[in-house]
């Protein structure tokens, strides 16, 4: 399977997930003018990729503003890694936050609520 | 974990159809109780997607006030910048014409403020600036506005007031400062400040009434510093 590279622009994130490394990482802000145009790719990329016999997967999120359809994808995305999860896949999730802003913490720790692969919070290193 | 949101009415209906005596037998009734549990689901993402929106759209609304408030303020002192102090002016200005009213200005200038930072250090400037923006904001009416309009130089407005007694606020701002010790580093620094004063009516050319103020404080510094330009019998 091909590797999903996307490379950021001032609204959409860089994206790059990688089979052979099994790492999935978007970073970046994310307030596509088409979200759908955007994201559709990478859910496509992800449940081709899901599809594929159970293994590792480490997540890396490092996203310092989403608008409110990139937070539906972003769901929707942690959603089918997590239905994977249940379904034997090892995934781990990193979130990265700011530390100075509460409200983000607050923001993790609620989407993190409803899953249950592990979801590590990773403090934004400046 | 926060509330739960309300009720949604399908969720109702559909758990009495679920519930339903006449359907428990139906052969759809298990997909059907997979759907409800799809629903719910979709339900609580549209929550979390609306509550995480609404954590950043705050984010977004605070940084827009700490930009905002860095657009009109000084940082050093927290006043009104020039840029602030200019439209306020010109809102002044508007507002005077409409309703026919006259406002002044004050124009300081901290007397012989090089030495103080040639003597003391730039920090102890600092110092300084902060304590006479804070000693003239305590001093001036409250609807009275002091910005920082250059570097030792500040501009205070003052709406509804005539050039007599605005004359009179800055004599004030005068002693105050005349009064103002600064500690720093075991120094205590004492200034004083040099105004002019003009008044504002109907029709007059703002930067020309800045200019008379501008004058008058110069004419201060010439008279030997430490006093208040113009007025009070001009």
């Amino acid at each position: 399977m091909e590797p999903l590279r996307i490379a950021h622009t001032k609204s959409t994130p860089s994206v790059h997930f990688d089979p052979e490394s099994t790492v999935l990482a978007i970073g970046g802000e994310s307030y596509p003018e088409d979200s759908h145009q955007f994201f559709g790719p990478v859910v496509d990329w992800v449940d081709a990729f899901l599809s594929g016999a159970a293994g590792r997967v480490t997540v890396r999120v490092d996203l310092t503003y989403m608008n409110t359809s990139s937070t539906k994808y972003m769901i929707d995305i942690l959603d089918r890694l997590e239905r994977a999860h249940l379904a034997g896949w090892k995934i781990t999730v990193e979130w990265n936050y700011d530390e100075d802003n509460e409200r983000e913490i607050d923001t993790i720790e609620e989407l993190k609520e409803d899953f249950e692969m592990p979801f590590t919070l990773i403090a934004r290193d400046w | 974990m926060r509330d739960a949101p309300p009720a949604n009415p399908i969720v109702r209906w559909s758990d009495e159809i679920a519930r339903d005596p006449r359907f428990q037998e139906n052969e759809l009734l298990p997909h059907f109780v997979q759907l409800q549990r799809e629903y719910a689901r979709l339900l609580r993402q549209l929550d979390r997607v609306a509550r995480i929106s609404d954590g950043y759209q705050q984010t977004l609304l605070e940084r827009n006030e700490l930009l905002n408030q860095a657009a009109h303020h000084d940082a050093l002192t927290g006043l009104s910048n020039r840029r602030d102090m200019v439209d306020r002016l010109n809102r002044e200005v508007h507002s005077g014409a409409r309703h026919g009213h006259a406002f002044s200005v004050i124009l300081c200038d901290i007397d012989r403020f090089k030495q103080v930072n040639d003597t003391f250090g730039h920090k102890a400037g600092d110092m300084v600036l902060k304590e006479v923006a804070r000693t003239a904001v305590e001093t001036i009416r409250s609807e009275d506005v002091c910005g920082r309009w250059g570097g030792e130089e500040f501009l205070i407005l003052l709406p509804h007031t005539e050039e007599a007694a605005a004359w009179g606020v800055a004599e004030k701002i005068r002693v105050a400062m005349e009064a103002l010790e600064t500690s720093c580093d075991g120094h205590t620094i004492r200034c004083t400040i040099s105004a002019g004063v003009a008044g504002y009516h109907y029709g007059d050319d703002i930067d020309a009434v800045i200019r008379t103020a501008d004058t008058r404080m110069y004419e201060a510094k010439q008279l030997g510093r430490n006093q208040v330009g113009a007025p009070p019998d001009h």
